[in-house]
């Protein structure tokens, strides 16, 4: 038992008055140095003591700050969590929504980048010439400049013939009109014949007259002889007047005939000429698009595949949201876990209740441990489930 | 005289040569260089000097033909123009006429 220093102070003050009542003076100095010593250190004693109760005030009130701080900081933690975990449901969300947006458009990218390829196969095998169901007739432009081709050669073909028929009628109007100049020799050859006849009537009358009285009837005879001469020469002229008509007429007929027979041949020679270019345009037309569809279809394979390769892609994106899913859950755990660890943070300072924390402890320790071997468990389980599916190209599929 | 038809001196050949326009105006003409030379010999048309043809020109060589014993004879068309031979080319005459 330790007593407080003015009550051993006291007690050694009196021990040294007792002391010096002894008469002798070498006692009584030895008795008060001990005393001395003695009083000395129990003073030393008492102050050690004292330093160490202020140190352990010190002390304890640090505890009770940092204990607070630490509550304050669990807090903040706490609200760190919360905010976390609101970011990542919102994670999740946005990129579970965003890859289905993303595979609906890959997909229906695909299917278009499909059609668009067909598109361009039908063009090729139109263009050729090829397209078209058995016993449906489709006319190509090659075929259509053919056809016009050979309209035109009808059409020239016509047109010599037109000409040379015409060319042969004026050759046959010419041997007319040559008939026709014989014909008005002829008739001047009648018209001697006639002037002949006339006067050899005027001889005969003149001869009659003679004879007198015995010549009367051949002076009638001779006089009807003129009279049909003068009338033949009449009629020869008539004659004459309508071949001179004829003749006319003839040369109009020859002139449009002649007409008919002289067409410019320009017109055709510039549709021959127009067609052939059409159809060399035409073959190169079909070059380019065959070898531009070609190019095209090349294209859209590749698109395809890189689309493919995207969707492909996308199952990453699958993955994150899984990884995101187990992230929440164990965020969820933390967070159930800081909820329990909370309250026992004063306790632990407290000195008085103290005791059943260390066991409280550990029983969170071990419940902690069970939760983190099943959350290994849970992702182990779906890294197994995605090996099931024999490679992550099949496994790409059956996700989407 | 826009026709002139020479019998070449073995009289084995006649050339009718045409100047200027080959079209209906020379119709007679043409007709007399060819119907009043001997049959059965050959015949050049030289169009070295011919300027232009229309379709009565085609038709007068038709006739000419026509007249000179149709597939049997042979008549040459020389010298012709780029332009009058390619009419010539369009209205089929490489398969009737021998074109130089």
């Amino acid at each position: 038992m330790i007593l407080p220093f003015p009550v051993v102070a006291g007690v050694g003050l009196v021990s040294i008055l007792i002391a010096w009542l002894v008469e002798h003076w070498a006692g009584q100095a030895l008795v008060s140095a001990g005393f001395l010593v003695i009083l000395w250190q129990l003073f030393a004693r008492e102050q050690a003591t004292l330093r160490k109760r202020s140190r352990d005030a010190k002390r304890l009130e640090e505890t009770r700050v940092n204990a607070a701080t630490l509550q304050s900081l669990a807090g903040s933690a706490e609200e760190a969590l919360e905010w976390t975990n609101e970011r990542l449901n919102g994670l999740t969300e946005t990129i579970s929504q965003n890859i289905e947006i993303l595979s609906h458009s890959f997909i229906s990218l695909s299917e278009k980048t499909h059609q668009q390829n067909h598109l361009a196969r039908n063009i090729f095998t139109q263009v050729q010439g090829q397209g078209g169901k058995a016993g449906e007739e489709t006319v190509t432009v090659e075929q259509f400049a053919k056809s016009l081709d050979g309209v035109i050669g009808t059409y020239v073909e016509l047109l010599i013939s037109v000409s040379e028929k015409s060319v042969n009628a004026v050759h046959r109007i010419e041997d007319m009109v040559g008939h026709i100049d014989e014909m008005f020799g002829m008739l001047g050859n009648i018209q001697e014949i006639a002037d002949q006849t006339d006067l050899l009537a005027l001889n005969a009358a003149i001869e009659a007259a003679r004879a007198g009285e015995a010549g009367r009837g051949f002076a009638v005879v001779a006089d009807e002889v003129r009279r049909l001469s003068r009338s033949s020469s009449e009629l020869n002229t008539q004659i004459k007047e309508k071949a001179q008509q004829s003749k006319a007429s003839i040369g109009k007929v020859r002139t449009i005939v002649g007409e008919v027979a002289s067409l410019d041949m320009k017109e055709a020679l510039n549709a021959r000429g127009l067609i052939d270019r059409m159809l060399d345009s035409m073959s190169e037309l079909n070059n380019q698009v065959s070898h531009s569809v070609s190019e095209m279809t090349h294209l859209t394979d590749e698109i395809k595949e890189s689309v493919d390769a995207s969707v492909r892609g996308l199952q990453f994106g699958d993955r994150a949201v899984q990884s995101c899913q187990v992230l929440e859950q164990g965020l969820t755990a933390l967070k159930a876990f800081e909820q329990a660890f909370l309250p026992l943070l004063p306790q632990l300072f407290d000195e008085n209740t103290n005791s059943g924390v260390r066991e409280r402890l550990q029983a969170l320790q071990q419940a902690f441990d069970a939760q983190r071997s099943e959350l290994a468990d849970s992702r182990g389980l779906k890294a197994a489930s995605g090996d099931a599916g024999g490679g992550p190209a099949e496994d790409d599929i059956e996700l989407f | 005289m826009s026709v002139d038809s020479k019998l070449s001196s073995d009289k084995r050949t006649l050339t009718i040569g045409i100047r200027g326009r080959f079209d209906f105006s020379v119709v007679n003409e043409f007709r007399a260089a060819y119907e009043s030379a001997p049959k059965g010999i050959d015949y050049v048309i030289d169009l070295r000097q011919a300027e232009h043809i229309d379709s009565s020109a085609l038709g007068m060589l038709l006739n000419m033909r026509n007249h000179l014993g149709g597939d049997s004879v042979k008549i040459e068309i020389a010298h012709a123009a780029p332009g009058i031979r390619k009419i010539l080319e369009i209205s089929r005459f490489d398969k009737k006429f021998t074109i130089l």
